[in-house]
């Protein structure tokens, strides 16, 4: 493992401007903001939040389907936000996406095979030939069959199609692989066949994943380390177990305290009054949890510091470890 | 809740008596006549230039099939060579007007800044009538084929454009768009790869209309004169040519007109087909 | 013979719903497939029953044969269904209409496309009471603002004249459900509710749903692919694989004992084993079940669910498996089921 990370992120943001009905001027709102952090290779990074939170915003930022307002991204330390034309695309070798959903990420009308190559088409040289060989090994590897190349996605169930998604992601050797909400629309049998897939994955060919989710369920599974954002700002991160055991920001308290556990001797307490998510696009000034913090104080109205405990972990609260 | 595909609801569409229904197929054999008269038609008839003063404005006869023009000239020869020149012009005009307007609606889907450019022109353009659109350009040259295709093409592009653009903003939209950028397509092949062939569908019933349209429009050309010259007829030069013996020998008009009708109800009738077949 | 129906029916009387021997069919390219087979249950008034299972298992289309409600295609070839001891299926039209709303109630997965968007919440809301009650117009605006404020919609006086799009998802839900409990129906039908909502408001949607359960004693069935959601909720669950129902009994039981694999490993899959590093460590891979959910073409001779089944015997693939009691009130379909208990496949540790 070298020492340089192989992804940094510092400070991004992504501003979006939209009209609203009866204001004169547009409305811009950042929709992710102050975001920081980096990965190590093989590392598996799991950005978590409900919805309104940014995570798919900075997914589609780090993968550079939109570009970022603010901030740097670096990869293996050499900066890459900046990057047009040509550049961007032979960047994109580097850092791909499994997306959402199976269905409409995969066009329709063109075979598996030929879906698969594409990415080999735009960053090797390799001949048609070739081409074919490494697909076929690919599908292989992510467990569909040789024969399935001149198949449709038509034909293939979602986990299947999801799989075809994952070879397309993983053929052309990149060293980060994004999945925004991979497993989300699969049926709870298929979701486990995907992660154990996708870890043997990055056990064998040393990927570094970026994994948004909502599912709380799935972090446990899979996070070595963690960032939880909520209205498109981090309020937790670092070390995924240390979190999961012993949260300190009370927004990543109060996620944890809601998922159902599969235990009917672990039931929920009744009374929950979580309040409404605020629109991502009015937030509350200073720390923008205050407006459902069982803690808020008139202090909240100011932004709250990164507070770091003694592991790295970082808690954006101003009591973050008084409470 | 999702039901699976294949199920098929029951269909609540109210039925035509059988008789009021026209048969989908009508449009294909007529068509089918109509090319077959076009091309072997000018084989088996004479000269459609021959003049031949004795037998002007005869009626339909075992020597000429279809009767004589004002000119003694054979109309059934004459109207087997206008049907293949008027369905060239309806063909090299659909072609040429979905090959420019294509290109066109493809750069302005695609590329969100020259898209107000190119659409306002479009919109100049369509704010001009497009018979009179077609007169200025026919006549900054000579009468010919060629000038014709031209006039009758630029009109109808604006529509074609509109048609393949929001075709276009529709499937930029979609994930595997995403997903092709991600790949490291550059725009160029997206649109070739994963647009383009999506277009197909509702752009060849969109062809068959402008055909349609571009039979009509030369005829009406060709009526006022500004169109094809004389001695390569088609139907619209044959009844401007024959307009003044309405009351004398009305079937000189009649005939060709029957002619544009059906080739135009069987090119129109082909594109209905078309869009039920894909849905468009 | 005789007492066995003898008991069915004083069953019949005690429970708020009663679904007998159902069976679906689905019109496809090939002909008629059955859908649901064979399913029989009962919904204590007071009481919640979770139907779970994953995509395709026929669970949405057993809750709209409950609601006579079945969409084109979908047809009920025998069976019956009792709401509070009435029988369904010979009602009229008109008199199945009488019972929505009323008797039984139902509310869906997707709220922005559940709602109206072009008529206020309180119109909608108290929609159902102006149906089924004779109340004027006045006394049905009140009756609205008392189910918004019952169901935890925040500032509900002002929300009586907002529309659906104006409000969040939970908000949405919770509209839902107040207008679905605007006559007290006996029966509540909820079709994955919390799905499409976050984790918080889920959390707080479920605690609506048993405080209203609480207050009223209304029956409810919730609809499911969560099995979080059913060791929280229910009272009662059924599994279903395949259009038939594999395990049915008290949820401690169906958690703490599972009878059926498909039961017992989606469990498995449903619980985060323990910590990743720890797992690592042990060489240990996630929970999974091989293979994919089978669809109502695939449906063949014997158990639906062999060919994923780590305990598969040469019998499950000649006939389906009989009912077997393996606990009171514990049914399962399984031919292999009474050896393989809380062992679950791929050795994964549970908690």
């Amino acid at each position: 493992m070298t020492d340089v990370p192989v992804l940094e992120v510092d400070s991004l943001g992504k501003q979006y401007s939209v009209h609203i009905p009866g204001r004169w001027r547009q409305h811009t709102f950042n929709a992710i903001s102050d975001v920081s952090f980096a990965a190590r290779k093989g590392e598996t990074v799991c950005i978590v939040g409900e919805s309104g939170c940014g995570k798919s915003t900075l997914a589609r930022v780090l993968a550079n389907i939109t570009p970022p307002s603010f901030g740097a991204i670096r990869f293996e330390g050499k900066s890459v936000e900046l990057l047009s034309g040509r550049n961007a695309r032979a960047h994109r070798k580097n850092v791909q996406l499994v997306f959402q959903d199976p269905y409409a990420s995969l066009n329709p009308r063109l075979s598996i095979g030929r879906i698969v190559s594409e990415p080999l088409e735009n960053f090797t040289s390799l001949d048609a030939a070739e081409r074919h060989q490494r697909v076929e090994e690919t599908l292989v590897r992510v467990g569909l069959a040789v024969r399935d190349y001149d198949r449709l996605p038509s034909q293939l169930s979602g986990g299947q199609r999801q799989r075809i998604g994952i070879a397309r992601a993983i053929v052309a050797d990149p060293q980060i692989v994004i999945a925004d909400e991979a497993v989300s629309a699969l049926d709870v049998s298929v979701k486990s066949q995907i992660l154990n897939l996708l870890q043997d994955l990055q056990d064998q060919l040393g990927l570094t994943y970026l994994f948004v989710t909502h599912d709380v369920g799935v972090v446990h599974n899979i996070a070595d380390k963690l960032i939880v954002m909520y209205l498109g700002r981090v309020v937790e991160q670092g070390d995924g177990e240390r979190i999961l055991a012993a949260p300190r920001h009370p927004y990543t308290r109060m996620l944890l305290a809601s998922v159902p556990h599969a235990d009917p001797a672990r039931r929920l307490a009744i009374d929950v009054k979580h309040g409404e998510m605020p629109s991502a696009m009015f937030p509350p000034s200073g720390c923008v949890f205050r407006t459902r913090c069982p803690h808020a104080t008139e202090l909240c109205q100011q932004l709250p510091p990164n507070v770091v405990n003694a592991s790295g972990d970082v808690a954006a609260c101003h009591f973050a470890d008084q409470i | 809740m999702t039901v699976p595909a294949m199920v098929k609801p029951l269909s609540w569409g109210v039925k035509l008596p059988r008789f009021l229904r026209i048969s989908p197929s009508f449009g294909l054999v007529a068509l089918a006549v109509i090319v077959l008269l076009a091309v072997a038609g000018p084989m088996v008839s004479g000269d459609p230039n021959r003049i031949s003063p004795a037998q002007r404005l005869q009626f339909f006869s075992a020597e000429h099939l279809l009767g004589t023009d004002g000119l003694g000239r054979d109309l059934f020869a004459r109207i087997a060579n206008g049907a293949s020149v008027s369905m060239l012009v309806g063909l090299y005009v659909g072609l040429a007007a979905t090959v420019i307007g294509v290109a066109i609606g493809l750069v302005a889907g695609y590329f969100k800044r020259v898209d107000s450019v190119i659409m306002r022109v479009m919109d100049g353009m369509m704010a001009i009538p497009p018979l009179l659109l077609a007169v200025a350009l026919a006549s900054i040259g000579e009468a010919s084929f060629g000038m014709v295709v031209f006039a009758l093409t630029i009109p109808e592009i604006p529509r074609i454009v509109r048609v393949a653009r929001s075709e276009v903003l529709t499937l930029r939209t979609r994930l595997y768009i995403d997903a092709a950028v991600v790949s490291g397509s550059s725009a160029f092949k997206i649109m070739y790869r994963h647009i383009v062939p999506n277009l197909v569908a509702p752009l060849s019933i969109q062809i068959t209309y402008v055909c349609a349209h571009a039979i009509l429009a030369e005829a009406g050309l060709s009526f006022i004169g500004a169109g094809l010259p004389p001695d390569n007829p088609s139907w619209g030069v044959i009844v401007s040519e024959n307009r003044s013996y309405f009351q004398s020998a009305p079937w000189t008009i009649f005939v060709p007109g029957f002619f544009l009708t059906i080739t135009i109800l069987a090119v129109s009738s082909l594109g209905d087909r078309l869009r039920e077949k894909f849905g468009g | 013979m005789a007492q066995t129906m003898q008991v069915t029916h004083t069953m019949q009387n005690a429970a708020a719903l009663t679904v007998e021997h159902l069976h679906l069919s689905i019109q496809s390219a090939a002909g008629k497939l059955g859908a649901v087979t064979d399913i029989s249950f009962d919904v204590t008034p007071g009481k919640t029953l979770a139907i779970v299972g994953e995509s395709g298992c026929g669970k949405s289309l057993t809750a709209l044969s409950m609601m006579k409600l079945l969409p084109p295609g979908i047809a009920q070839e025998s069976g019956e269904v009792f709401i509070a001891g009435k029988p369904v299926s010979g009602l009229s039209d008109l008199e199945m209409a009488a019972l929505r709303g009323s008797d039984i109630a139902m509310i869906f997965q997707d709220p922005m496309t559940s709602l109206n968007p072009l008529v206020t919440i309180g119109s909608q809301v108290s929609e159902a009471v102006r149906i089924h009650q004779r109340v004027s117009g006045e006394d049905a605006s009140a009756r609205a603002l008392e189910l918004l404020t019952l169901a935890g919609v925040s500032d509900p006086q002002s929300r009586l004249h907002q529309f659906p799009h104006e409000l969040s998802g939970g908000m949405r839900q919770r509209v839902m459900i107040a207008s679905a409990m605007a006559c007290n129906p006996k029966v509540l039908i909820a079709d994955e509710p919390t799905t499409a909502l976050d984790v918080t408001v889920q959390a707080q949607i479920l605690a609506l749903l048993k405080d209203l359960q609480e207050r009223y004693g209304t029956a409810i069935v919730l609809i499911t692919h969560d099995f979080g959601v059913v060791a929280q909720m229910a009272d009662e669950v059924a599994v279903m694989y395949a259009g038939r129902i594999v395990e049915k009994g008290p949820v401690d039981q169906i958690f703490a004992r599972p009878a059926h694999p498909y039961t017992r490993d989606l469990i498995a899959c449903s619980r985060h084993g323990g910590s990743k590093a720890a797992r690592l460590r042990a060489g240990l891979k996630l929970p999974q079940i091989p293979g994919t959910v089978l669809s109502f073409v695939d449906r063949k001779i014997g158990c639906n669910f062999r060919p994923r089944c780590a305990d598969a015997i040469d019998i499950c693939g000649e006939r389906n498996p009989v009912t077997e009691q393996v606990g009171p009130a514990h049914t399962v379909e399984c031919w292999n089921c009474c050896e393989n208990h809380t062992t679950p496949s791929n050795g994964a540790t549970t908690q």
